[in-house]
Parts: structure tokens; sequence; C-alpha cells
């Protein structure tokens, strides 16, 4: 694989689209390319945050919130610290 | 309709502000201290919901996920690395990924895709033209993804959409629309060039 073949496996890779058998082949090239394929694969991020990031913000609602913090206390309190 | 401030909305200066305060609280969430969480959450909740609830199409389900989201975020925060990418990126990924998930184990997936490919048919913008909130005016990211999926061919935006917002792989989606594998393959590779490309410019902003 040339590296603007791992180029196009890589943006297809950020968005999940590669199927298990060229996956196992992207990441069989990832450790060939080095720095340079980290580089590029840290750029190719941008296309999973540019998609997100598109979306019109939409807020949760305060009981989402609160429950998450509930949750939260429950898992910090001292008697659920192995879990 | 309420006014949000998120990351792409702000000046250079202020993302790059804005990304030391996320590994600062990354790092904070890692030593255990609840109330980094809680301005994570402030901060990003609203997009981690939207994009939610573009994948699984279900308020209540998106609702759901951001809790799990965020709970996953605090469990799974010993595997973020500044040096392997931003704390926003490692986010979404996760929550795009927590998302798909919940989108395949639904029994309601199927009707999902159906009205999907319903929307696609009718609105084959929809997914990235559907707000008329004027905040979409100030952002330079969504401005220029806007504008990038305007130039993109319909059949390059669905195999784009199927892909990140259904998690689909370039197989799925040919099996899923009938067409030939290889064209999926080049339709994707296209329109994610030219995403890629348009980003090249702010790259460093956001």
């Amino acid at each position: 694989m040339n590296f603007e073949e791992f180029q196009q496996m890589a943006r297809l890779y950020v968005v999940g689209a590669l199927d298990d058998e060229e996956l196992e082949t992207f990441l069989t090239a990832r450790k060939t390319f080095g720095p340079s394929g980290e580089q590029f694969l840290v750029e190719c991020q941008q296309l999973n945050e540019a998609f997100a990031l598109s979306l019109t913000p939409e807020r949760p609602k305060p009981e989402t919130k609160i429950a998450l913090l509930d949750r939260l206390r429950q898992k910090l309190r001292p008697d659920n610290s192995g879990s | 309709m309420a006014q949000y401030t998120t990351h792409n909305d702000l000046s250079p200066e202020a993302r790059t502000a804005s990304r030391d305060e996320d590994e600062r609280w990354m790092l904070e969430i890692q030593a255990q201290q609840p109330e980094a969480l809680e301005k994570l959450y402030d901060k990003y909740a609203p997009v981690i919901k939207s994009l939610a609830h573009r994948i699984v199409n279900n308020e209540t389900e998106a609702e759901d996920l951001v809790q799990e989201i965020y709970m996953e975020i605090w469990n799974q925060s010993g595997s973020y690395a500044p040096e392997k990418g931003k704390p926003l990126g490692w986010i979404l990924t996760l929550a795009r990924r927590r998302s798909i998930d919940r989108l395949r184990k639904r029994q309601a997936y199927q009707r999902a895709e159906d009205r999907l490919q319903l929307e696609t048919e009718q609105q084959p913008d929809a997914w990235i033209f559907q707000s008329t909130d004027s905040d979409l005016e100030k952002s330079d990211l969504r401005h220029i993804l806007r504008n990038t999926m305007e130039t993109l061919p319909d059949a390059q935006k669905m195999a784009v959409e199927l892909a990140y917002y259904k998690g689909m792989s370039q197989r799925e989606i040919a099996a899923k629309t009938g067409i030939p594998l290889g064209t999926i393959k080049t339709r994707l590779e296209l329109g994610l060039r030219k995403i890629a490309e348009a980003l090249k410019g702010v790259r460093d902003e956001f």
C-alpha cells in the first residue's frame, strides 16, 4: 500500500466505513507509515469532529444532568469505590 | 431560540484556550474530580445530544445516551491521551460509537433506516441544511461544511451520510442500496476527500 492509498483508507477509517478485512489491512499498514501516518490520522479526525459540530446543538433536559450527577455521586460513594 | 456558544463559534485564540481547558478537565476527570465532568457536560452536552439524536433518530434515547456517554467518559478517561488528539475528538468518537451501538441494538433499526431512506430521497440535503439558526452563520466550520456539501453530488452525500451517521461499512452500504461495492467506495472516497480538502483551511482553528 502506498501513502496515497493509506490516506484514502484513513478517511474511511475515521468515519468507520472500513469492512473488517479492510480494517485489518489498514491497521497493518498503519504500523508501517509511522509518525507521518499517525499525523495524517490526527488530521483525519477533523472529519469526525466536523460532522458532529455541523449539527445544530440541542440542549439536553435539565433532568438528564441531574440524573448523571446523581449516578456519579453514587459511584463515588466509598462503598462503591470498587465498582 | 436558545443561543449556544460551541467550540467552533470561537475566535482562533479562544479555540486554543478552549482546547487547553478541555485537556485540563480531562486530566481532572482522570484524577476523579466530578466537577470537571460537570464542566465538560455544560460545554459539550448540546453537541453530543445533537449527534446522538441524529444517529438514533429518537429524542428520548438521545437524552439517555447523553447520560451514558458522560458516564463512559468518566469510566474510560484513563484511555484518553493528549498526544493522540484533542479531547473533543476523543469524546465525539466515543459518543458516535455508543450511539451507533444503540441504534444497532434497537428493534426499530429497520424503521429508522426506512425513515432515513425516505428523508434522503425526499430531502437529500436535510442532514446538513436542517437548521435556520442564525448561529449557524457565525460558525466557520458549519458554513464551510454546508458549502462543501452543496457541491457534493447527492449520491456521494448519501454514502457519507450512511457511513457516518448510520455506522455502515462500505459493504453494508452497497448491500443496502443495491449499488455495486466499487461504486460505493468511489463515492465515499470522493466525498470524504472533498470535505477533508475543504476543512484544511480551518485545520488549526477548531
